[in-house]
């Protein structure tokens, strides 16, 4: 009894603490605006940001070469995200004040990647700089 | 630990933690955070041990198995060094700090305590359904502190991001420990399959996540703490 106990108190535990890091990751970004260099090149035109523009951004991110700083932030998000998708999905018939929790979320992910996108441009373009003067 | 796979995440917890330790000791950063910096530094020197004790008498012999529980039910008991170090950092400057000492001693104290009184009860026959159910209490005591901690972290509005993140590292830590010994414990039967896996796979989170937090966050990164507490409604 004991032991099953202890092992629900752990799992929700767990469950509890791994969401609030990968917000308190995606909270760090949430203060930076996205850029309009980063709407403009996801085609985003003057409607604001969208929880489904995820995928999007993430595309557009494999476009541009790796930056080392926040690979593996945006791997944690990346799952962080297929999760509050299913949550989402799973929670809408039931308990829809989860479901929209769950939207807001993804939508601080995709802003997370929209500045993640944003500073890998700056890095290529920095880059590109260096290498044009080094020619 | 069996197995190449096994071998493998060991040996990765291993370069992890020598990692975390390197790195502290390179960016000067080794005494700033002596508490984090010294039970990563116990890890490495508890895992190197194990890992010199399984080659030397094999993985099925007693010392082997001695010294594997032994060296994790002693860095649980450390681990509470990490804990009361965090919640110093937490309630420093406010009217709480001058009873966190006290009361981090007296926890350790009866923390020791418990876990003496348990292996001098078992005498000669510790078994692996002893040590098992041993370390599950200490990691779930381990857990309702993290969770008090992280009670006090949202209540002062703590906003230093660094020390949230290696705090919410922790407490990921330390529950899926505890509920890994859990499930172990409700199932021993099933303690050589993929129960055999996950202590070593929670033990490479802590120093991946720490030395991910040191490397990328800097001490003087803020955050707004009202984020953290938007709960689903």
């Amino acid at each position: 009894m004991i032991p099953a106990l202890i092992c629900v108190a752990s799992v929700a535990a767990f469950v509890q603490f791994l969401v609030s890091y990968c917000r308190s990751a995606i909270a760090a970004f949430r203060r930076t605006e996205v850029s309009p260099r980063v709407r403009e090149v996801a085609g985003m035109g003057n409607r604001g940001l969208a929880a489904d523009d995820f995928a999007r951004f993430l595309q557009l991110l494999h476009l541009c070469p790796e930056h080392n700083a926040d690979q593996l932030k945006i791997r944690a998000v990346k799952t962080y995200y297929a999760l509050l998708r299913v949550l989402e999905f799973v929670s809408r018939a039931f308990v829809p004040g989860v479901a929209a929790w769950a939207g807001r979320e993804r939508l601080d992910c995709s802003h997370f990647a929209a500045v993640a996108l944003d500073r890998r441009m700056e890095f290529s373009r920095d880059l590109f700089s260096r290498q044009a003067g080094i020619l | 630990m069996q197995g190449p796979v096994s071998y493998a995440i060991w040996m990765f917890v291993l370069l992890a933690e020598c990692f975390f330790v390197v790195c502290a000791l390179y960016r000067r950063e080794f005494l700033r955070n002596l508490t984090l910096s010294s039970y990563m530094l116990l890890c490495l020197v508890g895992n190197v041990g194990v890992y010199v004790c399984s080659r030397a008498y094999g993985i099925h012999s007693a010392e082997y198995f001695y010294s594997y529980y032994s060296s994790d039910i002693l860095l649980s008991v450390l681990m509470y060094f990490v804990i009361a170090g965090l919640f110093s950092q937490v309630f420093a400057g406010t009217q709480f700090s001058r009873y966190v000492r006290g009361a981090s001693l007296i926890l350790l104290g009866a923390t020791a305590l418990f876990a003496f009184i348990s292996s001098y009860s078992a005498g000669q026959k510790i078994s692996t359904q002893f040590a098992v159910e041993l370390e599950q209490d200490l990691n779930f005591v381990g857990v309702v502190l993290m969770y008090v901690l992280w009670g006090a972290v949202t209540k002062l509005r703590e906003s230093r991001l660094r020390l949230v993140q290696v705090i919410l590292a922790l407490g990921v830590y330390c529950s899926a420990v505890a509920a890994t010994y859990a499930l172990r414990n409700l199932f021993p039967n099933l303690e050589f399959s993929m129960l055999a896996w996950l202590p070593p796979i929670t033990a490479l989170w802590l120093p991946v996540a720490w030395s991910y937090t040191f490397m990328r966050v800097p001490e003087s990164a803020r955050f707004a703490p009202g984020h953290l507490l938007a709960a689903p409604q």
